[in-house]
């Protein structure tokens, strides 16, 4: 299959590189706002995904 | 175009319905189990072909799941290209989570073991006659010096703690110790016979996901070691494994290998009667205790909240429990009557 032939509208919303793009661009925003807060670049309590105790 | 499952929105067949968990955005839905089959059995097929198929009903459901992005249609190109979820569950610690019992702002115990086990998650309980904020700081900042752990839960017990310490002082702990995730109150736990309601908690993402499809969710991979050194698999458990101070590095190592320490950690809802019914087994976080029949088949003391026979949780208006719907679940059995258990359905669901 050509590249014509895809209808690139009718492609879910995650095959779509806009979306990715925007995704990214706010990604990046919110981890610069975070590392000038605390002064870091990587530091960040990564928390266990389940709670330890009842 | 042709339909596609999207492989981080696992579905989850339950007795009556199925769950949608939703491992990206930590959200879960619910679709009957009617439409699961359907779209099941019609993967890979024309989007053309499948509207035809399905009668008005069904497309409602077919396009919730589309504006969910739980189901998408591709071009017939990509079928092959999406891979599905790989459910092995890997870790590089031979603990990831502990709990710590500390009598006093006292531990005298060898708490370098843990991080030798690459444990990195770790939950400090305080029990003290008249807590004092600045006392558990200063012991968590003497504790925690060159420590490994990537985040501490803390935990003060209740006796009279709240009128002790004020909210400043909580905030004076966080600001200090930066690896400090969380700080809580807590209440000895008090005997159960058996015959309370439990009550559980649901946690969706992608990591619970896969551990709970292999492990007990809420025991895999946690020790506890009390005040004096006794090593036990989780708060709510009795048995006591070893002690700490006796043991060397080795034999500890050797400890967790057992299968009486790792028995629990293996017991997932998969194996466990009622559960194994249950859409939500995956993204459930309980500390009940199974119990071993004779013939090895696991099942629970208590009931749950939960009834996943009629979909009906305790507080609403319909609900029945285990045994008023036909299901026998105890030491000695497990049995469905499903015959009670359609007729019921029938005058819930199909108004």
């Amino acid at each position: 299959m050509k590249n014509e032939e895809l209808d690139l509208e009718e492609l879910p919303v995650f095959m779509k590189l806009g979306v990715l793009k925007k995704k990214r661009e706010k990604f990046d925003k919110e981890r610069i706002v975070y590392s000038k807060k605390y002064n870091t670049k990587f530091f960040k309590i990564r928390t266990l995904y389940k709670p330890i105790i009842f | 175009m042709v339909l596609k499952f999207h492989s981080q929105t696992p579905f989850v067949k339950g007795y009556i319905r199925t769950c949608i968990y939703d491992l990206s955005r930590c959200e879960y839905d619910l679709i009957p189990n009617e439409i699961f089959y359907k779209l099941k059995e019609n993967i890979n097929l024309e989007k053309e072909l499948l509207y035809q198929k399905c009668d008005k009903e069904e497309l409602k459901w077919v396009n919730f799941l589309l504006e969910k992005e739980y189901i998408y249609f591709i071009p017939s190109l990509f079928k092959n290209n999406f891979k599905d979820l790989d459910l092995t569950f890997k870790t590089s610690s031979i603990i990831t989570n502990a709990v710590l019992d500390v009598v006093e702002y006292r531990i005298d115990l060898n708490i370098n073991i843990l991080e030798e086990l690459n444990c990195k998650y770790l939950a400090i309980r305080f029990f003290c006659k008249k807590p004092n904020a600045n006392k558990i700081a200063a012991f968590l900042k003497d504790f925690l010096e060159n420590r490994t752990f990537n985040s501490i839960d803390v935990l003060i017990n209740k006796s009279s703690s709240k009128q002790e310490i004020s909210t400043k002082e909580y905030k004076a702990i966080f600001e200090e110790l930066k690896t400090l995730n969380k700080l809580d109150f807590f209440e000895d736990i008090k005997e159960k016979d058996g015959t309370n309601t439990f009550v559980p908690k649901f946690i969706c993402n992608i990591n619970s996901f896969i551990e709970s499809n292999n492990h007990n969710l809420y025991f895999n991979k946690k020790i506890r070691i009390s005040s004096s050194g006794e090593i036990f698999n989780g708060v709510e458990t009795n048995m006591i494994h070893g002690k700490m101070d006796k043991l060397s590095k080795e034999e500890v190592l050797n400890l967790v290998k057992l299968s009486k320490v790792t028995d629990l950690w293996n017991m997932n809802k998969d194996r466990i009667d009622v559960c194994k019914d249950c859409e939500f087994r995956y993204m459930c976080l309980d500390n009940r205790i199974p119990n071993k029949r004779i013939d090895g088949s696991l099942y629970y003391k208590s009931e749950c909240s939960y009834n996943p026979y009629i979909a009906k949780w305790k507080n609403e208006d319909d609900f029945k429990n285990l045994f008023e719907c036909g299901v026998v679940c105890n030491e000695k059995e497990f049995s469905i009557d499903f015959k009670r258990i359609n007729f019921l359905n029938k005058r819930l669901w199909n108004n």
